[in-house]
């Protein structure tokens, strides 16, 4: 009979064993009887002869038996059993272990998808991103490890590649939003100008027709257009006809060569669609720094090796071309780096968190079963006395913990799948790379269930190791109030523990709400509210010419000024908050000119007249641009304060005159401003030089538009009077300023409320667990309490002896907490914003509240005990 | 689990004894263990709480069979029987048995003198 068979032959095997066992006696019955005993005693007799029925029975039933299944089976049922006994128990267990089952399974899937999954390239190992690094001066201190990081020029790029020998292939990749126009409404697509090798570095071949050649990567090579599958699909009906077929870019006709498979991407640039970057090395203007490069290390090349020769070529160059490179420098990173690197840390710090979320929540769930298995000790003591032995009593207290981790962890799945879609919506919001990638897939169950098991035995060994120990004879002959010390100590020990992993948990997310509010509440220099943005680019062969492009941008300006509605507006080529700015050098006239290279830097942002109007920034001294500044009058320059600090002390700046390294070789300085922020909220004001449109008009720029009523109530008109002066027009990110600046801290305002709903989640656990442990201390000692009251104590001491107790238990906790986030936080510093890891005011505030809370979970049982009806107490046995 | 039953003998002591007193012909439990009892003269105690396990662990085997039969006092009872494969297991743990004892009897054998 095969084993399993033999499960189901347990019914006939207990009434066999019955059968037996009244044989047995019977027949010892009537051999006493005929000794002359009587039928009863006989009877008794024969019965304690045969000793324990059940332990027999047990014994049998065990030979048949496929042990471990039919007692896991067993063990599980009864399980069941008792926690349906104990509704409130279980469901408060449940909960508290699907939220630290819940937390950990929706981060682990962010930072499978993100982190560990590999890049969808084949070697992605070998694919590095090339960087140009600025010499120091030129450098912020900044939040972003990545930040001194620069796009390179095309002539570095192309030495780059002509020198250095580490590298297998080489590809310049220039980002530029480009006006698809012809195919429905004009839109402004996210072009990538690359050189050929780009798709050989990436290795993906193409879904429909072809990638461009090394021959087509060449100056004024054909116009050819290779199509992402999402851009082919959305803007082109997915029409598989498209190869061959011409489309216009920036009012210039491409031919469409191929389409990409779904998914083929740049995992920390994005592209909609690709075009042949086309270098020449015969233009003039190859210095100025705006390409991404990224290249294959040939086989065997380590980044270090490969970073060596790449700096060797870049000393030669800051050599051959001061001018332009001294103090520049260059590097190499991986693609893995490039794509996770400033993220990681926020993913890991969230990952620490839910941790110590999990940690908290088995602390508790195993403080929860020593009360209960306290109160269970009867119980346990009868099982024993029955014969189960300890390992069966253990097995059957680890099933218990088993089927509450299994609830805990499907409902945690449940929260997380709930959870984990807020997190993405706003995650994508913010761009985080791979973030699509999120699912709840099997891997992450994997993990999930590994979860659910180690928690089993984190927090049901010790209950489960206490309890089978229990002496039968003992605990029975206690009675009812046998309730014994047992895992008082483990529990308070837990209870100190759950303190010290909630404080942690508190300092972590007090600092970076206090970062947070540091980082919004920052005197940032303008205004806000009241702003419509929109961005556009001004290309195509009508706008080749610098006149017609000022002029239509002008035009524009001019006509949205006089919508009703509308108090100001002008453009900027860079709007404020979106982590960009141009920078290059300058000298001032007056002083003689220093060696190449040496030049001072500043910032440069080309704006409209209007500009400091509409977005709230004060003039110190001088004039605003206005219609009077043409390509006819000598440049005008106004600079901020910083500026002025910093190249004039006391000087007065106005009439002074600058060389600049820039489209406009000079100019005059007619105005000062007040400092303002520029690319982020967390970056202090550099010197800034702001140039008028008018007078060297950018091909981009954005649109500002002050107004008096709600911002997006005049978006439709705004962009109504784009399309009358050119209907092919591309408009994007049509946003209010507060939204820009919103987007602008979406992660450390994402981060910092995560970690916050952590840390509350921490905090409500342990102070449940404190609660635990004190309600039932009180409830244990309510004979001595009502004795004491009886006596005449005073209850208001009672008391204070209970919340002492309670504060007692804590300061372990606080104190190993404190120590351990002293440690701990350091490894954020870089993540805080005007607040040092071991913020005195954080610290001191979070165990202020964290005492106020336990005050509150000793108050609630104190209160109770107060309450004590002496007599009451006393009948209550 | 809960295989640490304090038997009164070495392991398998009692499946030996079971199985040679069932070669002279089957038997009801009680029958068995009056059996044993009696035959050693009373010097070995069979608890009946090993008893019935040892039939189990022995039916498992296939060394011996049951089936319900009268007992003398006319009761329904089990009734074991040996089987071939019983005969044979016993032939090897006798054999097996007497080599221990000699064994036993000799290391002991010198000290006593």
């Amino acid at each position: 009979m095969s084993r399993l068979g033999r499960l189901f032959r347990r019914r006939s095997l207990e009434r066999e064993l019955a059968g037996e066992v009244e044989a047995y006696v019977a027949e010892r019955a009537d051999e006493l009887v005929e000794q002359g005993m009587n039928r009863d005693e006989a009877l008794s007799a024969a019965r304690r002869q045969f000793g324990n029925p059940v332990r027999m029975l047990e014994d049998s039933r065990e030979v048949w038996s496929f042990m471990p299944v039919e007692n896991a089976l067993r063990d599980l049922r009864i399980g069941v059993r008792a926690l349906r006994h104990n509704p409130m128990f279980t469901i408060v267990a449940a909960v508290t272990l699907a939220l630290g089952i819940g937390a950990n399974t929706a981060i682990f899937s962010i930072i499978d998808a993100v982190l560990l999954k590999p890049l969808p390239i084949p070697d992605a190992n070998r694919v590095v991103v090339l960087w140009e690094h600025p010499p120091k001066s030129l450098t912020t201190a900044s939040k972003n490890s990545l930040d001194n990081q620069n796009p390179a020029s095309p002539i570095n790029f192309l030495d780059w590649r002509d020198r250095t020998h580490s590298f297998e292939d080489m590809a310049a990749i220039a980002w530029f939003p480009k006006g698809l126009s012809g195919a429905g409404e004009p839109r402004e697509v996210t072009g990538l100008d690359v050189s050929a090798a780009f798709f050989r570095i990436l290795g993906t071949p193409p879904f429909m027709g072809r990638t461009f050649t090394d021959k087509e990567d060449v100056p004024d090579g054909p116009k050819v257009v290779v199509l992402s599958y999402a851009l082919w699909r959305q803007q082109f009906g997915a029409d598989r006809g498209i190869l061959g077929r011409t489309i216009r870019l920036m009012d210039e006709p491409y031919t469409v060569i191929g389409v990409m498979p779904e998914g083929f991407d740049l995992p920390y640039l994005h592209g909609e669609l690709w075009t042949p970057v086309q270098i020449d090395r015969k233009s003039k203007s190859l210095d100025g720094r705006y390409l991404n490069v990224i290249a294959k290390l040939k086989r065997g090349v380590t980044i270090a090796q490969a970073e060596s020769d790449l700096s060797g070529v870049a000393r030669q160059i800051a050599r051959e071309r001061p001018f332009s490179n001294r103090g520049w420098g260059a590097g190499v990173v991986s693609l893995y780096e490039q794509t996770t690197g400033d993220v990681r840390k926020a993913l890991l710090l969230l990952f620490g968190a839910v941790t110590f979320v999990l940690l908290i929540a088995t602390a508790n769930v195993a403080n929860l079963l020593l009360m209960r298995g306290t109160q269970r000790q009867r119980e346990i003591a009868v099982r024993a006395a029955l014969g189960a032995s300890r390992s069966r009593i253990a097995g059957q207290l680890l099933a218990e913990s088993f089927l509450l981790s299994i609830a805990g962890g499907a409902l945690g799945v449940v929260l997380a799948f709930t959870g984990l879609r807020a997190i993405v919506a706003s995650a994508t919001a913010l761009s985080l790379p791979r973030i699509d990638g999120v699912h709840l897939d099997l891997r992450v169950l994997a993990f999930s269930a590994l979860l659910c098991l180690l928690t089993t035995f984190l927090f049901g060994l010790a209950p489960a190791l206490t309890f089978s120990r229990t002496d039968p004879d003992d605990a029975l002959r206690q009675g009812v109030r046998a309730t014994g010390r047992g895992g008082l100590r483990t529990r308070r020990l837990l209870v100190a523990i759950e303190v010290a992993l909630s404080l942690v948990l508190l300092i972590g997310a007090g600092l970076l709400a206090r970062s947070f509010m540091n980082e919004i509440g920052v005197e940032r220099g303008f205004r806000t509210d009241h702003i419509l943005t929109m961005r556009m680019f001004f290309a195509g062969p009508q706008y080749e010419d610098n006149g017609r492009r000022a002029r239509y941008l002008q035009q524009i300006l001019d006509r949205v000024r006089t919508l009703p509605g509308v108090e100001a507006a002008s453009s900027a080529h860079f709007l404020p908050m979106t982590g960009i700015v141009s920078g290059s050098c300058y000298t001032r006239a007056d002083r003689p000119e220093p060696a190449p290279g040496l030049q001072p830097s500043s910032d440069y942002l080309i704006i409209s007249p209007q500009y400091f109007t509409t977005m709230g920034i004060p003039f110190l001294a001088g004039r605003d641009f206005n219609a009077h500044d043409t390509v006819a009058t000598e440049p005008g320059i106004i600079v901020n304060r910083a500026f002025v600090r910093r190249e004039f002390g006391n000087e007065n700046p106005i009439g002074k005159r600058l060389n600049l390294c820039w489209n406009v070789t000079h100019g005059i300085i007619i105005g000062v401003v007040a400092d303002a922020r520029q690319t982020d909220l967390a970056v202090e004001p550099h010197p800034t030089i702001f140039l008028d449109n008018e007078q060297t008009p950018m091909y981009f720029g954005a649109l500002v538009v002050r107004t008096a009523l709600p911002p997006t109530g005049v978006a439709r008109a705004v962009e109504k009077i784009i399309h009358n002066v050119d209907p092919d027009q591309a408009v994007s990110h049509i946003e209010t300023m507060d939204d820009v600046l919103a987007e602008s801290v979406a992660r450390p305002r994402l981060e910092s409320v995560l970690l916050s709903i952590f840390a509350g989640i921490a905090l409500v656990l342990a102070s449940v667990g404190l609660y635990g442990v004190l309600a039932y201390s009180v409830t244990q000692r309510t004979r001595e309490i009502g004795i004491r009251m009886a006596l005449g104590a005073d209850s208001g001491q009672l008391v204070r002896n209970i919340i002492r107790d309670g504060i007692v238990l804590m300061i372990p906790g606080v104190v190993a907490g404190a120590a351990a986030a002293l440690a701990l936080t350091r490894l954020i510093s870089s993540l805080l914003y005007g607040v040092k890891p071991a913020d005195p005011l954080t610290f001191a505030g979070v165990c202020g509240v964290l005492l106020a809370v336990g005050l509150v979970a000793s108050w609630l049982p104190a209160r109770r005990a107060s309450a004590v009806d002496p007599v009451g107490s006393l009948r209550w046995e | 689990m809960a295989n640490d039953d304090k038997r009164d003998l070495f392991p398998g002591a009692l499946e030996v004894m079971v199985l040679q007193v069932l070669r002279r012909g089957p038997l009801h439990g009680y029958a068995l263990a009056q059996h044993i009892r009696q035959t050693s003269d009373e010097l070995l105690q069979i608890e009946e709480g090993t008893l019935y396990p040892a039939l189990q662990r022995l039916l498992k085997q296939g060394w011996v069979e049951a089936e319900w039969g009268i007992s003398a006092r006319n009761r329904k009872v089990r009734v074991y029987r040996i089987t071939a494969a019983g005969r044979k297991q016993l032939q090897r743990e006798l054999s097996s048995f007497e080599r221990m004892l000699a064994g036993i009897t000799r290391v002991l054998g010198p000290a006593q003198s």
